[in-house]
């Protein structure tokens, strides 16, 4: 298996703390798995998801993607290549209020020429993409067009996910996504998501602070289990 | 640069309250500050319009705005009159076109009764260059005929061949009347929005007539009058005029006249080009201006505060919004572009409504604001001045928007991809 993002010696400390929040001596995903991140607030996870996303630099260490340096690059070209190579999947508050699902999905492309590039070689357009992804993602036509704060939580986290997954990224970052849902649509959105993920190659990292979830990924950790501050720091 | 303004758009319709909120507030400002730098100077345009046509004005010395008050705007009095054979000399010279003779010193129920020739229903002309016009009947020919302005009319309901006595003096209530004369109204003048509306004209021949009887300023004793029927007989040649309006057959010659005039050996005169004094009066009484204008910056700024509120007040719950375009790929740059970009919507849809407003506003109006005030508006010139202050609207919004931008690109940076409220 190769590897798809390597982390090595990554420290973070918020400014003016005493102590650093994060300290990841070594963390490795392979291409298509799927890891699972568990850990209770303030533990971390986030601010890991936005260190992987280029959004918050490290005081040092570094984070490979495809063997690149994230952190070699300057702050718009982490925008860039975030946008280019990553989808990301939140616990709420995934859609604009003001799209509609389809350009929901779509939105993936407005800010990547690359994702854009990867539709059109294998779709007609990106509307017809998008589509293709959200009735793969049992959404109805009928719920295509609806506004989407007419949709339920479940259907929301469907078409978060498709936007994730449009112009397949490399990388699909989960950020506690299943968190409001009921038991029984949590099964059904991971089994989506899954087989998605495994239908385009895409590496997927999964945050809960629900362990039970573990069982259904290739690895899960405990963030405690990586990061070696785990004691001290507050996730703010 | 695409997604930018279709995300700016889509955003400020989903708080669609809020935007038209804002959008009026700017429209509101953009229509007061156009609309009262249209009124202020359709206002100084009628103004200085009161007379137009007219190369020199003459009365006896004393100040040019003097001299221009009591004859063109009819306040104050005269401090001195004119001799009608100074006025006669200077009428018949040869680069004299036309000139109207006016006698003012009586009134009716506080309204001032002008002594003047036909040259005035003929040429005296106001605003742009346009001829006094009879809403009903015509000049007066008669002896004790009088021709009213329409404000007289209307105010005091008077219609033709109405009988009214003139009073000695420019009291409202005068304890001097011509009450042994009547005379008949033969027409009334359209409304100019000038002095002439609050005016009664009637010949200098009855401005005479009216004073034959009267000895040192006093009125004739009860039964002495002279009668109605021998006045008509009488020779009514005016001794004197209050002041004389003067178009010359080349402006090239009027400060050649003027300055004969104001030199003349005979009589102490006073010419002065209306054109120019009324300027100067305009710049003394031009605080008013000012003040307006002050006015409609103070409103502009108040709903740019309104836009400034409306924009950080949804900038809180926006936060996730923001972390999710973050998340998509869009850079701290494009947060802060995206609030500028609203800003700048907002504005320039503003500006359009605004600028419809003021349009309707105008239209609706134009015609009553020309005959009542007499103020001409002008409709369809979209002057320079304009576009500066559309120009200045524009980049004040901006720059008052910088600050919910900074604000929006900050909470980008702390709260990253994740959002804890």
């Amino acid at each position: 298996m190769t590897d798809l993002l390597r982390i090595e010696n990554l420290k973070f400390r918020w400014p003016k703390a005493k102590k650093a929040l994060l300290y990841i001596e070594q963390f490795h995903l392979n291409k298509a798995e799927k890891v699972f991140l568990q850990g209770p607030s303030g533990s971390g996870k986030s601010t890991l998801l936005n260190l992987i996303g280029g959004v918050l630099s490290p005081e040092s260490g570094h984070i490979r993607f495809q063997g690149e340096n994230i952190f070699a690059k300057s702050e718009a070209e982490r925008d860039q290549f975030r946008g280019d190579h990553m989808g990301f999947i939140f616990q709420s508050f995934n859609l604009l209020p003001y799209l509609n699902s389809i350009e929901n999905v779509c939105l993936a492309c407005d800010f990547s020429k690359l994702k854009t590039e990867r539709v059109l070689s294998r779709s007609q357009n990106l509307e017809a993409e998008a589509k293709r992804l959200l009735e793969a993602l049992k959404l109805n036509e009928e719920d295509i067009y609806k506004k989407v704060t007419d949709l339920s939580i479940g259907q929301r986290q469907r078409v978060a996910t498709a936007r994730a997954l449009m112009g397949s990224p490399e990388l699909i970052i989960a950020d506690e996504p299943t968190s409001a849902l009921d038991a029984q649509t949590r099964q059904h959105f991971l089994n989506l998501l899954f087989t998605e993920c495994e239908r385009f190659q895409i590496s997927l990292i999964f945050v809960s602070h629900d362990p039970a979830l573990g069982q259904y990924f290739d690895r899960s950790y405990n963030l405690s289990e990586i990061n070696q501050e785990a004691s001290v720091g507050l996730d703010l | 640069m695409n997604s930018l303004y279709k995300i700016a758009s889509k955003s400020l319709l989903n708080r669609k309250n809020t935007t038209i909120l804002t959008i009026i507030s700017i429209a509101l400002s953009v229509c007061l500050l156009l609309g009262i730098e249209r009124i202020r100077s359709g206002t100084k345009n009628s103004f200085e319009n009161t007379v137009s046509g007219v190369d020199l004005i003459v009365g006896a010395r004393s100040g040019p705005i003097n001299l221009l008050l009591y004859s063109v705007f009819r306040i104050g009095n005269a401090t001195n009159n004119l001799g009608y054979e100074t006025y006669q000399k200077v009428k018949s010279r040869e680069d004299v076109q036309y000139s109207i003779p006016i006698s003012l010193g009586d009134s009716h129920r506080g309204y001032k009764v002008v002594g003047t020739s036909q040259n005035y229903f003929q040429h005296y002309q106001y605003g742009n260059k346009q001829n006094l016009a009879f809403s009903k009947g015509q000049e007066f020919q008669d002896l004790f005929d009088v021709v009213i302005g329409s404000k007289v009319a209307e105010e005091l309901n008077y219609d033709l061949d109405k009988k009214i006595t003139l009073s000695h003096g420019m009291n409202a209530v005068s304890f001097q009347q011509h009450d042994n004369m009547q005379f008949r109204i033969v027409g009334i003048l359209k409304p100019t929005g000038t002095p002439v509306d609050s005016s009664l004209h009637v010949s200098l021949q009855a401005i005479e007539a009216l004073h034959v009887d009267w000895q040192d300023g006093a009125p004739p004793r009860a039964g002495e009058a002279t009668p109605k029927e021998s006045l008509r007989s009488m020779d009514l040649t005016p001794s004197s005029i209050t002041a004389f309006f003067v178009k010359l057959k080349s402006r090239m010659a009027v400060f050649q006249v003027q300055r004969d005039i104001n030199e003349y050996a005979d009589e102490a005169m006073l010419a002065i080009l209306p054109g120019v004094v009324l300027r100067e009066l305009w710049s003394s009484i031009g605080m008013a201006e000012k003040a307006l204008f002050v006015v409609s910056i103070l409103v502009f700024i108040v709903s740019l505060f309104g836009m400034l509120i409306s924009l950080l007040s949804t900038l809180n719950e926006r936060r996730r919004e923001m972390a999710l375009l973050r998340s998509v790929g869009a850079s701290k740059p494009f947060i802060f572009a995206l609030l500028l970009a609203e800003s700048f919507l907002i504005s320039i849809a503003g500006i359009v409504f605004g600028i419809v407003l003021l349009y309707a506003g105008l239209l609706s109006t134009q015609t009553w604001l020309e005959a009542r005030i007499g103020m001409g508006v002008s409709l369809y010139q979209f002057q320079l001045q304009d576009f500066y202050y559309l120009a200045l609207i524009l980049v004040a919004s901006m720059v008052v928007s910088l600050f919910p931008a900074l604000r929006a690109y900050k909470k980008s940076l702390a709260d990253g991809l994740t959002v804890r409220t």
